[in-house]
């Protein structure tokens, strides 16, 4: 997944360039960029949803909450570090979708890209692949069983194609025998995968 | 609002509309690759882009256009980061943020390996206030429960799917009121960003989306009012 390196140094030269003339213009600091590739590369992740998943797994309250208005529970959050500089936090618009025996959700964007960045941080490379883009709700199940899912009979499969401004984050299901397991291990537990859907057992 | 657009007009489809494509059918890339960045210039793009984004230079749906308005041999023919730099830079020319001397500027540079000086940049921490201006109450013309037909948008930057063309659906719920995509790009004011329309989600059936589906699936997502006409129970 690397580019060849004559092409690279044309690539990392004309980003460069684009960021010279945005500062040198006024437009945009280089230490807010730096400070969103921080964000994005060391900040954020899918532990925020997984604590939240964790959570909503041992407090049937938070759980209703989550599913019935995920933004206001996310406004509430202490996010600590993550929400230091997180600009597109406010802006974010969570729907939590839950997985049950009759249902397992997925989450795809067939226009672009879109993903729940301001809380997971940026997507995995097959979520912006073209194969996923167009597979993911003509052939979920084919695609699902691609990622080792097997679904047992009788369960239906639910995409939710992000085209507006709503992201989604499933609710895996708890895995049976983790009664003992406190929320931070719990919360160890949880993939980037289960909470896109392409993973369905912990 | 003007009239749509018919469903599943004449003509091919645009590129960046994957999901009608049957002869797209490559294995998912990547399943086991936790890398969200395999090259420093594809990090520094993203967090340029999303600064850029965060300070009001563009607008999310502006360089989503903008990478749509690709040629289909371009969208293809470049790597995901690669479509994001072009967008990032066309759209800040477009609008007068740099001029072509900026950027040309710029690349000698960074050809030397000179380093850019940082400036201030404007904070925007909060959704922008819409004090002063004047915008019309938000209607919401479908009920929860409503059986609805699913149409193309009325501008050039509209999020219908091809996949839900045309198709028929049920409202499950209002998830609340956002500016038009269609209408953000138009830079036309405050009907751009401050008018806002009902968003809704939608489900319908896989099978009538596509006709080897499993009957159990259902197919959702979020479509805005325009977008939305009564369809008959």
């Amino acid at each position: 997944m690397t580019t060849p390196a004559g092409k690279r140094q044309e690539l990392t030269t004309r980003v460069a360039a684009l960021e010279n003339a945005l500062t040198a213009a006024g437009k945009v600091a280089t230490a807010d960029i730096d400070d969103t590739v921080d964000l994005y590369t060391n900040r954020l992740g899918p532990r925020l949803g997984a604590a939240m998943v964790a959570r909503a797994w041992c407090d049937d309250d938070y759980r209703r909450a989550l599913l019935a208005d995920a933004t206001g529970v996310l406004r509430e959050e202490d996010l600590g570090d993550a929400a230091r500089g997180n600009k597109g936090l406010p802006f974010l618009h969570l729907v939590v979708v839950e997985n049950t025996p009759a249902v397992h959700n997925v989450v795809v964007c067939t226009l672009c890209s879109c993903y729940p960045l301001a809380l997971l941080g940026a997507p995995p490379r097959w979520y912006k692949s073209d194969a996923y883009r167009a597979r993911a709700v003509r052939e979920p199940r084919a695609v699902l069983a691609e990622f080792g899912v097997r679904l047992e009979a009788g369960t239906s499969v639910r995409v939710w194609d992000s085209t507006a401004d709503c992201r989604y984050m499933v609710l895996p299901q708890r895995p049976p025998g983790t009664e003992g397991l406190t929320v931070d291990e719990l919360a160890a537990l949880v993939t980037v995968d289960s909470l896109i859907g392409t993973r369905r057992r912990l | 609002m003007q009239s749509s657009p018919p469903p599943n007009a004449a003509g091919p489809l645009p590129a960046f509309q994957l999901s009608g494509r049957h002869d797209i059918d490559d294995p998912i890339p990547g399943i086991d690759d936790a890398a969200r960045f395999h090259e420093g210039w594809e990090a520094r793009i993203f967090a340029l882009m999303r600064t850029a984004v965060a300070d009001g230079l563009i607008t999310t749906d502006e360089f989503r256009h903008t990478v749509e308005r690709l040629p289909a041999e371009s969208y293809h023919g470049m790597t995901y980061f690669e479509r994001w730099l072009h967008a990032v830079q066309q759209l800040c020319l477009e609008k007068g943020h740099i001029s072509a001397a900026d950027l040309a500027a710029g690349h000698a540079r960074a050809a030397a390996h000179a380093h850019a000086h940082p400036s201030p940049a404007a904070a925007s921490f909060a959704p922008r206030p819409e004090a002063g201006v004047q915008v019309p109450p938000v209607e919401e013309r479908f009920a929860v429960g409503a059986r609805v037909r699913l149409e193309d948008g009325p501008g050039a930057h509209h999020r219908m799917p091809a996949w839900a063309r045309g198709l028929t659906g049920v409202v499950t719920c209002v998830r609340g009121h956002f500016p038009l995509p269609d209408l953000v790009v138009d830079r036309r004011g405050a009907a751009g960003m401050h008018w806002r329309y009902a968003l809704y989600s939608v489900q319908v059936p896989a099978t009538d989306a596509f006709e080897d589906a499993d009957p159990r699936d259902v197919l959702a997502l979020d479509a805005y009012d325009p977008y939305l006409q009564e369809a008959a129970r």
